[in-house]
C-alpha cells in the first residue's frame, strides 16, 4: 500500500532575508516537520504568493521596512501600506493564518511616522498570533500601538550557539585581523547606522586610548553611503581601529568575535538585541546602554554590563575600561547564557506554535 | 669510613635521621657516606632494616661499627611507612629527618637546615631538592620545590601565606621538630605506597611556622623499580586515592587559598594523569573511588579554581564522574526505543541534539550518550541533561572511535527498537513516533526515513530523496527498492533490536564511513523493511567543515573508507541480485568512490610513498570486485584512473593535474603531464582505447603545440612516433575525438615539411567541417597542399598496428 503526502503547510516569510541566521534558525524545525518555507523578498511578490497559498498556510511578517520605508514619499508610503493591507486581507479571506514577529518598537529610521504607526496598528489587529521576544514588548510599544494580550506568544530570541564556526582560536583570529595579540579589543558588529550610537563609541574609544594605548576598536558591518562620510570623519581623528565595512559573511563572522575582548552595543533604541545573543554564542561579554528594553532580557546577567547612555564619551570610556578588566572572568557566564535557549529549541517552539494555529 | 664527628654530649643529638632500608645494596653506601661526612655532626642515623634480603644490613652494620652515630635496627618487612614509624619511635633527637636509602644528602644541607631551625624555632624546615639519574651529568629540579616560595630562604612563614607549599608532599627534604610530630600524632600511613602524602599535608596544616632553605638539601635518585615510577597501576592508584582523600578532609578547615592551590594542581595533573588511564577494563571499584575523589576535589575548590583547570583535563575528570554516577543510577523499566548518541567534542551542538530528542512526542525511550573522549565542555552539558532527564544514560568508549562508541551504546540498549543520532545533529519532532508506529504495524525489521541538511546557508532537502521517500512502502525487501543502497547513513533509520542482533551487526572503528558497512548489511539482511515518508533527521553540516574534509584526505582515512566500501561490495555480491549490483556499483564508482579518490588525488601533495600505495592497494581490492564490464559506462577519465589502479600503474596518479581532475566531465587529455601520459599509454594492462586517448591527447597534443621548440633530434623521434600513432589509429580518429584539423596537422607533421608545420600550428584549436577543411588546404601554397596530401598518404602507408 502506498500513500501520497497530503498538502504540507506552507509558511510565507515576508520579508525573507537570505543569509540571515535568525531566519534560517526560525524555520529549520518547521522544515524538518515537512512544512514548506516560501520566500517573499518584496512587497510586490507577496501578494502573488498569498494568492497561490492554501487555507491553513501561514503568512509570517517580520521586519516592516519593506512595506513603507522604501517608499519615495508619503503618498507612496500610504499606497504601499494599502497594498500590504489588501494582501493580508486576501490572506485572511483565503483561510491563511498571520503571525507577526515584533522585531522593533518602531522602524529605527522611520520615515513617514504616521503611516508606519498605522502599519503597526494594522498588524496588531489582523495578526492571529503576535510573536514577541522581549517579555515586556507590550509596554515598550504602547506609545505607538497596543498588542492584544490574547494574541501574544513570547519565544525569546535564540542563541546562535553552534551556528558559526568556533574552531578558530583567538591567536589565529587576531592574526587574521592583524590585531596585536596583547591588545584589548572592543568590538562593534552589525549595521552601522547613526541610531546605533557608533559615533559615540568611537569617541569613547579614542578617549580610552589616551589612558590605555593597547585598546583597539574593531568595527565590522555595513554602512550606507549616506552614513559613510560621518563615519570616516569620526575615524579620521586618529582612533586606533581595524574595520571591515560591508557585509560580513558567516565564514568571516567568527574571527571578529574570537579576536575581541568585549562587545559594545551602543544602540540608542533597541527592543531585541540579537547582537548580544551572537556575542554570548562566542562567550563574549558585552557593554550596553542602561535601557529598560535590554534590562528586560539581559538584566542580572553577569556577562552584560551597563552604562548610562547619552553621557560624555569619557564616561563610556571608563565603563569600557572596567568592563575590559572584568571580561575574562565573565566569559563563562556568557557561555552559560547562550546554552539556555539554543537554536533548535527555539525553532521547535516556533514550529509548535505554527502547528497549533 | 672514618668517624668524622663524635656523638655530642648531652641528652641526645640535635637531629635524628631515619633511614629505612630494604634491599638497596647498590646505593646504601653512597647514601650513608653523604650523611656521615656532613659538616654538621650532631646527629644520629637510625637505620631501620625492613627485612632486607641482600647485603643492605651488612653494609649498614659496617657503618655502625665505625661510626657510633649510626645505629641499625632489624625488623620484619613491613613497608616504608611502617619502617619510618618504627624509626620515629626510636628517635632521640630534637629534630628528625627522613632520608631514603638510595638517595643522597648534599654537603652542608644539614647545617643549613639546623641553622634555620635554631634561629626560628619553627616546627619544621623544608628545602629544595633535585632528581639525579644514572647519567652523572643529568639532573633536574624536583617539581615540588620550584615554586616562588623557594626562591629565597624564609623563616617563620605559614601555609596560609604561601598556599603553594601544600604541594611540597615529600618528607625527605625536611627536618621536623620531633615534639611537634609527637604532640600532633603525625605519623606515616602504613601498608600504602603513598605513605608520606598525608604526613606532609598534616604537618603543613598543623605547623605554627615553617622555614624554607632556598638551597638544595636533598638529592632524589630516579631509577627503574622505584616506587615513584609506577603511579598508574592499580595498587598505586588505589593508595593515592585513599591518601589524597585524607588530605582533602584536612584541607576543609584551611583557607580558600590553600584549598584552591591544592585542588587546581591535583585536578590538572595528578587526578587527570590517573583518570586518563581509566578504560573499559578498569575495575568498577577503582573508577568509583577515583570519581569520588574527583567529586570531593570539585566540591572543595572554588568555581574560579575549578574553571581555571584546562578544559581537556576537566572534561576527562567529569566524564569519569558522570560515568560512575550513571552506573549507579537505576535505569528503570526497559523502554520501547533506545537512541544511541555518540559524542566527541560537540559542546556547541549537544543541547540542540538532546533537547530535540527529549521533547519527542514519543517518550517511551532511553537516550544512551556515549562519549568518546571529549576534551571540551560537552560533558558539562551532558551532565546537566542527565540530571534533568532520567531517560538519559551516560557511557564512555574511552577514545576507541566512533564505531566502538555506537557499539557500546548498542550493547547497553534495552529497547525493542534501536535508533542512532550524532551529537551534533537534530531529530525532528514526530520522527520517532512515526517510525515506531510503522514498525509496530508492519512487523518489519527496519524502517528508513528521509532527512534534511542544515548549514549556515540554510536548509537543503536533497531532491532525489524527495522522490525516493514520497510514498510509504511496507514490508519490501531491498530488491524491490535497490536505490536505497545509496542511503547508507545510520541516523535516518530505526531497527528492530532482535533483527540487529540476528544479523550480528556492528560498527567498525573506521576513521570514515563507519556506518556504510552496517547499513548495507542491514539492507541485505532485512527480511522486510519499510520506507517512511517525512523527515526523520536533520543532518548538520558543521561550520568549519573544511578542516574535516582536509582530515578526510589523509591516506589512513581514505584507506578506511575503501575497506568499508569493499565490505559493502562483498555484501552486495553475496546477495546475487543483478538489480542490487547495478544499483550499487554504478553510483559507487561514478560518485562515492570517485569523489573520495578525486579529493585525495587533487590536494596536490600526494607522494608515492607507502601510505599512498596502501590506499591504491585498497582501491584495487575494491575495484577487483566490480563485475566484468562494470567500468565501461564511466566517462573515460574515471575509467582511466580506475584501470591504472587495477593495473598497479599508480605512480602517474600522483602527478595528476588537479584542475583536470576536478572539472566537470573533464577529458583525459589534460589529466597528466606528457611524460606520465606516455607511461600510461604504454601500459598494456590499460584498455587500448583509453591508452590511445591518453597518448593522443596527452602526448601528441604536446608535440604538436611545442613542435617548433623541439630540437631536431626530438622532432625526428616525435615525427616517427606520431606517424606510427596516426597510422595505427587513422581509422579511430573520430572515436578519439580528433578533429579534421587535427588529422590535417598530423598529416602535415608526418610529411616533415617545415612550412607545413607552421601552417599546422595556425590551424590549432579550430575544428573545421570537411568542406571548410578542403577550402583551407586549397588556400595554402601548392607545396603545403602537396605536403598535406603526401603526409596523409604517408600515414596510411606507414600504418602499423603497434602500440603508440
Amino acid at each position: 500500500m502506498s500513500t501520497t503526502q497530503t498538502h504540507a503547510r506552507k509558511i510565507i516569510v515576508f520579508p525573507y532575508w537570505a543569509d540571515n541566521a535568525f531566519i534560517d534558525i526560525m524555520y529549520m524545525a518547521s522544515a524538518s516537520r515537512g512544512m514548506g518555507v516560501v520566500k517573499s523578498y518584496f512587497l510586490e511578490d507577496l501578494h502573488q504568493k498569498v494568492v497561490n497559498a492554501a487555507a491553513g498556510d501561514v503568512v509570517h511578517v517580520h521586519w516592516t521596512t519593506r512595506v513603507c520605508q522604501e517608499a519615495s514619499d508619503e503618498l507612496d508610503a500610504a499606497s504601499r501600506l494599502a497594498r500590504f493591507q489588501d494582501t493580508l486581507h486576501t490572506a485572511k479571506d483565503g483561510g491563511l493564518k498571520i503571525i507577526w514577529t515584533v522585531h522593533n518598537a518602531m522602524a529605527h529610521e522611520s520615515r513617514f511616522e504616521d503611516v508606519e504607526t498605522e502599519l503597526y496598528r494594522f498588524l496588531a489587529d489582523i495578526a492571529d498570533t503576535i510573536h514577541i521576544m522581549n517579555p515586556q514588548t507590550a509596554e515598550f510599544v504602547r506609545p505607538t500601538f497596543e498588542i492584544p494580550e490574547g494574541k501574544v506568544v513570547c519565544l525569546p530570541h535564540p542563541s546562535y550557539r553552534g551556528w558559526y564556526d568556533a574552531n578558530l582560536g583567538r591567536p589565529a583570529a587576531r592574526s587574521a585581523l592583524r590585531l596585536p595579540q596583547n591588545a584589548k579589543a572592543v568590538l562593534f558588529f552589525g549595521n552601522i547606522k547613526p541610531y546605533k550610537g557608533v559615533l559615540d563609541l568611537i569617541a569613547a574609544v579614542q578617549c580610552l586610548q589616551e589612558i590605555d594605548p593597547s585598546v583597539h576598536l574593531l568595527l565590522a558591518g555595513r554602512v550606507s553611503d549616506d552614513d559613510r562620510s560621518a563615519l570616516d570623519a569620526a575615524l579620521s581623528t586618529g582612533v586606533r581601529h581595524i574595520k571591515e565595512l560591508g557585509y560580513i559573511s558567516a565564514e568571516d563572522t567568527p574571527r571578529w568575535f574570537k579576536a575581541a575582548d568585549l562587545m559594545v552595543v551602543p544602540y540608542r533604541r533597541s527592543l531585541n538585541s540579537g547582537s548580544l545573543q551572537l556575542a554570548a554564542s562566542f562567550d563574549l561579554p558585552c557593554l550596553v546602554p542602561n535601557q529598560a528594553e535590554l534590562q528586560a532580557v539581559y538584566g542580572g546577567e553577569p556577562w552584560v554590563d551597563y552604562y548610562d547612555g547619552g553621557g560624555a564619551p569619557r564616561e563610556l570610556a571608563f565603563r569600557m575600561a572596567a568592563a575590559l578588566a572584568e571580561a575574562p572572568r565573565r566569559r563563562r557566564s556568557a557561555y552559560e547564557f547562550s546554552r539556555r535557549y539554543p537554536p533548535f529549541e527555539m525553532s521547535n517552539d516556533f514550529a509548535d506554535l505554527v502547528a497549533q494555529l | 669510613m672514618t668517624a668524622a664527628h663524635p656523638v655530642p654530649a648531652g641528652n641526645g643529638p640535635a637531629l635524628s635521621i631515619v633511614v629505612p632500608v630494604y634491599n638497596v645494596g647498590p646505593w646504601l653506601a653512597e647514601c650513608l657516606d653523604s650523611m656521615v661526612n656532613q659538616s654538621f655532626g650532631g646527629f644520629e642515623i637510625i637505620v631501620v632494616n625492613d627485612g632486607s634480603t641482600d647485603s643492605s644490613a651488612d653494609i649498614a652494620r659496617s657503618y655502625a661499627a665505625s661510626d657510633a652515630r649510626v645505629k641499625v635496627f632489624d625488623f620484619e618487612n613491613g613497608g616504608l611507612g611502617r619502617a619510618r614509624n618504627r624509626g620515629l619511635e626510636l628517635c632521640s633527637g630534637t629534630y628528625v629527618l627522613f632520608a631514603d636509602s638510595d638517595d643522597r644528602v648534599p654537603a652542608g644541607a644539614l647545617q643549613a637546615m639546623m641553622d634555620s631551625l635554631t634561629l626560628s624555632g619553627s616546627d619544621f624546615v623544608t628545602g629544595k631538592a633535585i632528581d639525579f639519574y644514572t647519567d652523572p651529568d643529568k639532573f633536574s629540579e624536583y617539581w615540588t620545590t620550584v615554586s616562588a616560595a623557594f626562591s629565597r630562604s624564609r623563616r617563620g612563614i605559614t601555609l596560609a601565606g604561601h598556599p603553594e607549599l601544600i604541594h611540597d608532599h615529600t618528607v625527605w627534604n625536611k627536618a621536623y621538630s620531633l615534639e611537634f610530630l609527637r604532640k600532633n600524632a603525625i605519623t606515616f600511613s602504613e601498608d600504602t605506597l603513598c605513605e608520606d602524602v598525608f604526613f606532609c599535608a598534616k604537618a603543613y596544616t598543623l605547623a605554627g611556622t615553617i622555614d624554607i632553605v632556598s638551597d638544595y638539601v636533598y638529592e632524589h635518585r630516579r631509577r627503574r623499580g622505584a616506587i615513584s615510577n609506577s603511579l598508574t597501576t592499580l595498587k598505586p592508584m588505589a593508595d593515592w586515592i585513599t591518601e589524597t582523600g585524607k588530605v582533602l578532609a584536612l584541607l576543609r578547615e584551611q583557607p580558600a587559598g590553600v584549598r584552591d592551590a591544592y585542588v587546581a594542581r591535583i585536578l590538572r595533573v595528578e587526578a587527570f594523569d590517573r583518570a586518563r588511564w581509566v578504560d573499559a577494563a578498569t575495575p568498577a571499584d577503582v573508577k568509583i573511588s577515583l570519581a569520588g575523589l574527583v567529586t570531593e576535589l570539585l566540591d572543595l575548590g572554588s568555581p574560579e579554581a575549578v574553571n581555571a583547570v584546562p578544559a581537556r583535563q576537566l572534561a576527562a575528570l567529569k566524564a569519569l564522574q558522570l560515568e560512575v554516577i550513571c552506573a549507579a543510577r537505576p535505569r528503570g523499566k526497559a523502554p520501547r526505543l533506545s537512541v544511541v548518541v555518540p559524542t566527541l567534542n560537540v559542546e556547541r551542538w549537544i543541547d540542540d541534539c538532546l533537547l530535540g530528542i527529549r521533547r519527542q512526542d514519543f517518550d517511551d525511550l532511553e537516550i544512551l550518550v556515549v562519549d568518546d573522549g571529549s576534551e571540551d565542555r560537552s560533558i558539562d552539558a551532558i551532565a546537566e541533561h542527565v540530571a534533568q532527564d532520567p531517560r538519559i544514560h551516560f557511557l564512555r568508549s574511552y577514545g576507541a572511535g566512533g564505531g566502538t562508541a555506537r557499539n557500546v551504546g548498542t550493547e547497553q540498549a534495552r529497547g525493542v527498537y534501536l535508533a542512532f543520532a550524532d551529537g551534533d545533529d537534530m531529530v525532528p519532532q514526530g520522527a520517532y513516533s512515526r517510525f515506531v508506529a510503522q514498525l509496530d504495524a508492519s512487523g518489519s525489521d527496519m524502517a528508513v526515513g528521509d532527512y534534511i541538511q542544515l548549514s549556515t546557508n540554510g536548509v537543503w532537502h536533497p531532491h532525489w530523496k524527495n522522490r525516493r521517500f514520497a510514498s510509504l512502502r511496507e514490508r519490501i525487501t531491498i530488491d524491490a527498492f535497490p536505490e536505497l543502497l545509496l542511503n547508507r547513513c545510520c541516523w535516518d533509520k530505526m531497527f528492530r533490536r532482535t533483527f540487529w542482533d540476528r544479523i550480528n551487526n556492528f560498527f567498525p572503528d573506521a576513521r570514515r564511513a563507519n556506518d556504510i558497512g552496517p547499513m548495507v548489511r542491514a539492507y541485505v539482511g532485512a527480511a522486510a523493511l519499510d520506507v517512511v515518508p517525512g523527515h526523520s533527521y536533520v543532518y548538520r553540516r558543521r561550520p568549519g567543515s573544511s578542516s574535516m574534509t582536509a582530515k578526510a584526505t589523509r591516506p589512513e582515512s581514505l584507506q578506511d573508507y575503501l575497506d568499508q566500501e569493499r565490505i559493502c561490495a562483498e555484501l552486495v555480491l553475496r546477495r546475487r541480485s543483478q538489480a542490487l549490483e547495478d544499483n550499487y556499483f554504478a553510483p559507487m564508482l561514478d560518485k562515492d568512490l570517485w569523489v573520495h579518490l578525486r579529493t585525495f588525488l587533487s590536494i596536490g601533495a600526494v607522494k608515492h610513498d607507502t601510505a599512498t600505495r596502501l590506499v591504491f592497494d585498497a582501491a584495487a581490492t575494491l575495484l577487483r570486485l566490480v563485475p566484468a564490464g562494470g567500468l565501461d559506462f564511466l566517462e573515460p577519465r574515471k575509467q582511466l584512473v580506475y584501470h591504472l589502479i587495477l593495473a598497479g600503474t599508480t605512480q602517474p596518479l600522483t602527478k595528476l593535474r588537479s584542475q583536470a581532475l576536478t572539472v566537470e566531465n573533464g577529458g583525459i587529455g589534460r589529466l597528466f603531464p606528457w611524460r606520465e601520459a606516455l607511461l600510461v599509454s604504454g601500459d598494456e594492462n590499460i584498455p587500448l582505447d583509453l591508452r590511445r586517448q591518453a597518448y593522443s591527447r596527452g602526448v601528441l597534443n604536446r608535440l604538436i603545440h611545442e613542435w617548433a621548440q623541439l630540437p631536431a633530434g626530438q622532432q625526428r623521434a616525435a615525427r616517427g612516433r606520431l606517424i606510427r600513432f596516426a597510422g595505427a589509429n587513422v581509422g579511430h580518429m573520430a572515436r578519439l575525438n580528433r578533429s579534421r584539423t587535427d588529422i590535417l596537422r598530423f598529416a602535415l607533421i608526418a610529411a616533415g615539411h617545415s612550412p607545413s608545420i607552421a601552417v599546422a600550428q595556425r590551424f590549432s584549436g579550430k575544428g573545421h567541417p570537411k568542406a571548410r577543411m578542403r577550402q583551407l588546404v586549397k588556400q595554402q601554397p601548392v607545396p603545403v597542399q602537396r605536403a598535406a596530401r603526401a603526409g596523409y598518404q604517408a600515414l596510411r602507408r606507414l600504418a602499423k598496428a603497434v602500440t603508440p
